[in-house]
């Protein structure tokens, strides 16, 4: 014990002496913070020439619906709320895919696991989140070909002999062929499945054995000790997970931008899956030039695209604190 | 009642089967009625039996078996092509029959299950199976179908000279003398390629691991040795949020950083330079060392996070009994600590190389097509940037880099798959022998 608490002394005496490497340690340490201040600070500066130059509320103005992209025609217009409803639908569809798929994956992986499965999910989960976004937009086509047009395109009828349901600009290329927020989820899901389901594996594998232990010891079976038991002690960490792939799914340009679109228009029903609501990261880079040409978004659209990002920086920090709030709820509610 | 559930699970994994694959096939209209009048049928002698036997009413059943009943009169009834609303879309009618399908044949299955094997609970731990494995099954076949379009269609468009030659498409004027008049010649090099592409994402990797590591390892042993209480914890918070934050804020704000420097003294070093057939100097849109830097911001917290734990891994009577025999704090951290967390570390650096390969978002809007070779200083690109233009032709106009490079486009996608699967095959094997050392430990 002596040399214990010798040894803690020296410890914390060497704790407080500066030497040059606890000044390396330190400058390194801060760099996150730096960045974070920077890019905060960059976001702000260069957002305030779109909110004093378009101004932030009436028609066509930065938190209107008008926007110049597919159906009005005036130019100037800079509306985010049709690009924020279409994050929010492809988010919505996403996470109502993948949630269930990952959320069963986890418990094949754990507690209903038989033979050598776990292990092979486990490795699998791993490989597949190693697949870059540009490849699952890459293969769009593919569930294109299998789900969406023999679906939702009427490929049985030649094109003269479409029912067209009364809409004026409504043509057979406007169907859901390989553009439509529908497909955007189900990439989306594809993309968070294999992230999001390992960490709901360990937040089912960190409930504790002796919670389960005395369920089983009392009589319960396998299900009847997942749904009231472990589901239950582990749902903080599971919507810790959802979280971090809502995320994830909010933050990702490729996809939407490939399959989705970049130029945000409502759609007409507001639930109306099968058009393409550009989502706000993909219509925000398609504003800074992203998709057309380098250098070409002007500086004006270039702040657009900044004052978009702090509406995402905004709702991820929102997302986080409810997540957050949540988390601290449940845990009080079933812990020990 | 074994007979009986059998051939319930019969009918009903049959039935989810064709619900499965009229998910895909137009073509499958005579089946779902039978089946899902024979589904209800079955539920309803399931629900006699189970009465006789037990004497209890399963009241569920019953709700299912008039649910499969008044779902099978649904379909009978639908059209063919469903329309209105102001849809964008002509829906298919097997579509809502595979819905009906898979609602009504999934508790069925379970079901029959459950009595198949004796209603006792662990009858009812196997009836849950099917719930678990359905969906998994379905997205396991997807994501099998997704890599089978990309593997055969890389490997039949797969080419060695596209492999080793460089994309070039340059225009420049010489101007040669002849009789004493000035003669200018246009020249034109347009070549198909992916070397740079693939030499551009190796550089990218190897830069983002060093500043990574760097960085990464700095914070992790920081937060996990030198300080404590509130500084710690911001320290690891703001780690945590620039993993959390969406990868567009990182790019928008790579964008906002080559803006402010273009045209400043910085700018050969942020936005990158090359210098064309006849030596004069061109800004590129965004250096390698830009994109690195930007995309170690995203493997920082990954390797933080591994330090941590690799640190906090270490019994601590290894470590205190370094301390007792008078070793100094930057002497145990060197010769105890790291080579300790070492494995962590390099798993770490290993996903997030993975990760800066086949991120494309952060260097939207720094990459290009990286024609005039590969060094820190030159305009970057990267594999996945190869994929996007062959889509969005942004640097190039679209026909042209269509005809060129499109049809290497799943070849790409494919030397990307095999950099990101073998570094994450790596890591995973690391990860396990680590775990092996631990349990021996």
């Amino acid at each position: 014990m002596k040399s214990l608490t010798l040894g803690r002394r020296i410890n914390s005496q060497n704790k407080m002496r500066l030497t040059w490497q606890k000044a390396l340690f330190f400058c390194l340490a801060i760099i996150p913070i730096i960045v974070i201040a920077i890019m905060l600070v960059l976001l702000v500066t260069n957002s305030m020439a779109a909110i004093t130059h378009i101004g932030l509320f009436g028609k066509g103005k930065l938190l209107s619906t008008e926007f110049s992209g597919k159906f009005t025609s005036g130019l100037g217009y800079y509306g985010l709320f049709p690009a924020l409803w279409g994050t929010f639908l492809v988010v919505l569809l996403a996470l109502l895919i993948a949630v269930p798929v990952a959320f069963s994956l986890a418990i094949i992986a754990t507690d209903f696991s038989f033979g050598f499965i776990s292990p092979v999910i486990r490795s699998v989960l791993g490989l597949l989140s190693g697949i870059p976004p540009v490849v699952y937009a890459l293969t769009s086509t593919v569930i294109g070909a299998i789900f969406i047009i023999p679906k939702f395109c009427a490929p049985g009828i030649p094109s003269n002999q479409l029912p067209l349901p009364g809409m004026s600009w409504w043509t057979q290329a406007m169907l859901p062929f390989n553009h439509s927020t529908l497909l955007g989820g189900i990439l989306l899901a594809l993309l968070i499945i294999p992230f999001m389901a390992p960490l709901m594996e360990d937040a089912i594998k960190n409930v504790p054995h002796s919670l389960k232990e005395a369920s089983f010891a009392l009589g319960a079976n396998r299900w009847h000790t997942l749904t009231t038991v472990t589901i239950p002690s582990a749902l903080s960490g599971i919507s810790a997970a959802i979280t971090l792939g809502t995320l994830k799914a909010m933050g990702d340009v490729i996809i939407v931008a490939w399959v989705v679109g970049y130029e945000s228009g409502l759609p007409n029903p507001l639930l109306d899956i099968f058009e393409p609501t550009a989502p706000l990261t993909s219509t925000a880079a398609g504003l800074a030039g992203g998709f057309t040409g380098t250098g070409v978004g002007g500086s004006v659209q270039a702040s657009v695209a900044n004052f978009s990002g702090l509406i995402l920086l905004v709702v991820a920090f929102v997302i986080l604190g409810l997540s957050a709030y949540l988390q601290r709820k449940l845990r009080r509610k079933y812990s020990l | 009642m074994k007979i009986l559930s059998a051939i319930t699970m019969v009918i009903s994994a049959f039935a989810l089967v064709m619900g499965c694959l009229s998910l895909s096939l137009n073509t499958l209209k005579a089946y779902p009625t039978v089946l899902l009048f024979l589904m209800s049928l079955s539920f309803f002698s399931l629900f006699i039996l189970v009465r006789q036997t037990t004497k209890k009413n399963n009241w569920v059943m019953l709700f299912f078996c008039i649910l499969a009943a008044a779902f099978a009169v649904l379909h009978m009834i639908l059209p063919e092509y469903l329309y209105g609303f102001n849809l964008n879309a002509i829906i298919h009618s097997s579509f809502i029959s595979a819905l009906l399908l898979i609602a009504i044949a999934t508790p069925a299955i379970c079901y029959s299950l459950f009595y198949f094997f004796g209603a006792t609970p662990k009858a009812l731990d196997i009836s849950r199976y099917p719930l678990l494995i359905l969906p998994a099954l379905l997205i396991l076949i997807v994501y099998t179908l997704l890599l089978a379009q990309v593997v055969t269609k890389g490997v039949s468009s797969f080419s060695w000279k596209i492999l080793i030659t460089a994309f070039k498409s340059h225009n420049w004027v010489e101007t040669v003398w002849k009789d004493g008049w000035p003669i200018r010649i246009s020249h034109t090099i347009l070549q198909a390629g992916m070397l740079n592409h693939i030499l551009g994402t190796l550089l990218l990797m190897l830069m983002t691991a060093i500043i990574a590591l760097i960085v990464g390892v700095g914070v992790g042993v920081y937060i996990s040795e030198y300080s404590k209480g509130w500084f710690a914890s911001t320290i690891r918070f703001s780690s945590q949020v620039l993993r959390a934050i969406s990868i567009f804020i990182l790019a928008i704000t790579a964008y906002n950083l080559v803006r402010y420097a273009r045209g400043t003294f910085l700018s050969s070093i942020i936005c990158g330079f090359y210098y064309d057939e006849i030596g004069t100097k061109h800004i590129a849109s965004g250096s390698y060392l830009t994109a690195a830097i930007f995309l170690a911001l995203l493997v920082i917290p990954i390797i933080a996070n591994a330090t941590e734990e690799g640190i906090r891994s270490l019994p601590k009577e290894i470590s205190e009994g370094s301390f007792s025999l008078g070793a100094s704090r930057e002497y145990t951290l060197s010769h105890i600590l790291l080579p300790w967390s070492m494995p962590n570390i390099i798993t770490g650096l290993i996903l997030g190389c993975a990760e800066a390969a086949g991120s494309l978002t952060v260097i939207l809007f720094l990459a290009g097509t990286g024609e005039y070779g590969v060094s820190p200083w030159n305009g970057v690109t990267s594999l996945t940037y190869f994929i996007f233009n062959g889509q969005f032709g942004r640097t190039l106009g679209n026909a042209q880099f269509y005809d060129l490079n499109y049809k290497y486009q799943y070849m790409a996608a494919v030397i990307l798959l095999v950099i990101t699967f073998g570094l994450t095959i790596g890591a995973l094997t690391l990860k396990n022998k680590v775990a092996r050392r631990f349990k021996g430990a």
